[in-house]
């Protein structure tokens, strides 16, 4: 008889027909391993959906006065090392063309995305 | 076919914990989890205008989906850093006793270290059921793989933990 393997998680998470439910159920009675592999499971199923849920950091969240603040932050951080690396570019004699865009990374459209949170 | 939010403020208040809860377990640690929540968010406020009728569960887990693969692509081309044991920011709605604070901070923090060592398919899929609380049908909807597929990588991904936890 073949053994249910992943079957048994969709058991356990009640994803199976009635009929395919049933062939599990009678193949678990006369086989020790596949009742010790869905214990296993189990456990770790449990152990998984013990963990905390978690509350999205304040920053993210369109409800505080903080939105956007710690992308402004980074922000800041980009535009001074994209400052820098003009300010080398230039140095090293490298054509005006510098992408200011690309220099400063994704972080200048999330600051507008958070400052968008701000408004009404 | 179900309501959807019309901003993604919405989407922030009513999703926010579940996309920050997704966002952490797949990556282990505030900084990335956070980068990948405001990344989902994004796209959520490019692509709302554009969301036509249907389950809007699996378009925004889809897109979650997406962030989450261009993100792991994206890190796997940068040297990795050791990633630092830091305890879960438990929920601030649940007070429970101090030593079973402790007791989850230890017991979560190998918990997910384990969720971390599994490969990236098998982590997603095990917390998507796990932790977000889809069906197989919207994992294999928002990951693009046969339910088949869904199916085998949860159970490969909990006997993996259970052989690592035990």
């Amino acid at each position: 008889m073949t053994h249910p393997a992943d079957r048994l998680s969709a058991y356990l998470d009640g994803e199976l027909g009635a009929d395919e439910a049933a062939g599990v159920v009678a193949h678990l009675g006369g086989c020790e391993p596949c009742r010790r592999e869905l214990a296993d499971v189990v456990e770790a199923r449990a152990s998984v959906r013990g963990l905390p849920m978690l509350d999205l950091p304040a920053d993210l969240g369109p409800d505080s006065a903080a939105v956007g603040a710690r992308r402004r932050v980074r922000t800041w951080v980009g535009v001074a090392a994209a400052a820098a690396a003009i300010a080398v570019a230039v140095a090293l004699g490298a054509p005006e063309t510098v992408p200011v865009a690309d220099l400063l990374g994704p972080h200048t459209e999330l600051a507008q995305l958070g400052a968008a949170g701000v408004a009404p | 076919m179900s309501a959807h939010p019309r901003t993604w403020e919405d989407v922030a208040r009513i999703h926010g914990r579940r996309i920050y809860t997704f966002a952490y377990r797949l990556t282990g640690n505030p900084d990335d989890a956070a980068d990948l929540t405001q990344e989902v968010l994004l796209r959520v406020r490019r692509g709302l205008d554009s969301f036509t009728p249907g389950s809007f569960e699996a378009w925004l887990w889809r897109i979650t989906h997406n962030a989450f693969v261009d993100e792991h692509r994206r890190r796997r081309r940068r040297p990795t850093v050791p990633l630092p044991d830091e305890p879960d920011r438990l929920s601030a709605a649940s007070t429970p006793a101090p030593d079973e604070v402790l007791a989850s901070f230890r017991l979560g923090a190998d918990i997910q270290k384990a969720l971390l060592a599994l490969p990236a398919d098998f982590r997603e899929a095990v917390v998507m059921c796990d932790v977000v609380g889809l069906s197989y049908e919207e994992i294999a909807e928002a990951t693009g793989v046969p339910i088949g597929t869904v199916r085998s990588r949860i159970h490969r991904g909990r006997r993996q933990l259970r052989e690592w936890l035990a």
